[in-house]
């Protein structure tokens, strides 16, 4: 890994407990994110050609929703909500627990610390 | 709007490998979507699920998402790899119709520390139906308006030292996006104006000025005021609002 690359990472890949990033580039980070994944990038980006293609058709529409288990017909009223919604499925996963920084291991024992606690108790017991 | 969740795996290395297992990308992608009985990818269910005001995790974090982190999640042509075609008002659509918020403003350009300041403090923010999200630095986003910060989901903290001078009622508040009108209200008869220092904002450096008139025209409303502050009750508020 390049020095210099690994704060922004570790900054993207702490998700919401530190959003560096700007909310444009939020899915864009994932291909600098699974780059470590061989194949994986381009996996999903066979499956969005493949899949928007799909969308173009009836059929191809049809087969989507059985394939994706979908509770409604995929229109072209929701179809953005279906992409938006596959795409945080796998987009997102660069921000959860992840290699080798682990930053949510690595967050807990300072929540989880008698010092902390004390910090946060307030806000876990708080009733408006 | 809100993602929903999904059975999918959560982190990159499992993600990756279900998107890889077979050489059909849709029908990788199809299984990380494969153990609900059905999946909804309509965005009217999502909103009826996040306008539930039972206890809901899930409306809480959009609350948050919509009006405090500005952590909602675009994406346009050519920024990944993804379809781009989620467009910051698509999904601030979905605040407007979960928290009844109208004509919220995308915010979505850097802003510096004065700016910022600028803009809090000169902003007649409550002689306007505005509101921001997605600031860069979301953390000091703006304050919203009155009727908002009643509809929020339960579960903030509040601390606060406040002193009036003249007419104006000076608050110092762990944070000023989390300001409850209803408790000053004993305090604040007769002041004009509110004016925050929020701690975690910016150590005390984010200060922002509020006229308290909405907070005025809601406990005009005699008897209806203790239903004001049930602060998710939008129906009850609105009537209070409008009274």
């Amino acid at each position: 890994m390049v020095q210099g690359q690994v704060p922004e990472r570790r900054r993207c890949v702490g998700g919401a407990l530190g959003p560096g990033v700007r909310q444009r580039q939020y899915f864009g980070w994932f291909s600098t994110a699974a780059a470590d994944q061989p194949g994986c990038v381009s996996a999903v980006q066979q499956g969005v050609a493949s899949i928007s293609q799909m969308l173009g058709t009836t059929n191809g529409t049809q087969q989507l929703q059985q394939m994706f288990r979908s509770c409604k017909p995929i229109t072209s009223d929701n179809s953005w909500y279906f992409k938006f919604t596959l795409m945080g499925a796998v987009g997102a996963s660069d921000q959860m627990d992840n290699p080798p920084d682990w930053p949510l291991n690595a967050v807990r024992p300072s929540i989880d610390a008698p010092s902390g606690w004390e910090e946060v108790k307030p806000y876990a017991s708080a009733k408006h | 709007m809100h993602q929903p969740s999904t059975d999918a795996p959560h982190d990159r290395i499992q993600t990756c490998a279900a998107m890889t297992a077979t050489s059909d990308p849709v029908a990788n992608w199809a299984s990380l979507f494969s153990t609900a009985k059905c999946n909804s990818f309509d965005p009217q269910t999502a909103v009826e699920g996040l306008s539930l005001v039972i206890p809901n995790a899930n409306r809480a974090w959009f609350w948050q998402t919509c009006l405090e982190f500005g952590w909602l999640k675009p994406s346009y042509p050519g920024t990944s790899i993804f379809w781009g075609e989620v467009t910051l008002e698509n999904l601030l659509a979905g605040c407007q119709a979960v928290f009844g918020i109208p004509n919220m403003t995308p915010y979505d350009r850097p802003l510096d520390d004065d700016s910022l300041r600028a803009r809090a403090d000169d902003a007649p923010i409550a002689d306007s139906d505005t509101d921001w999200t997605n600031t860069f630095l979301w953390w000091l986003q703006p304050a919203r308006l009155q009727h908002h910060v009643q509809q929020r989901p339960q579960g903030f903290v509040f601390i606060a030292i406040s002193v009036i001078v003249g007419r104006t009622l000076f608050v110092v508040a762990n944070s000023c996006r989390s300001i409850d009108r209803d408790i000053f209200r004993p305090l604040a008869l007769g002041v004009d104006q509110l004016q925050c220092t929020g701690t975690i904002e910016r150590a005390g450096r984010h200060v922002q000025r509020r006229p308290l008139r909405d907070l005025d025209r809601c406990h005009a409303a005699g008897p209806a005021v203790s239903h004001c502050r049930s602060p998710d009750d939008h129906h009850v508020l609105e009537q209070c609002l409008a009274a």
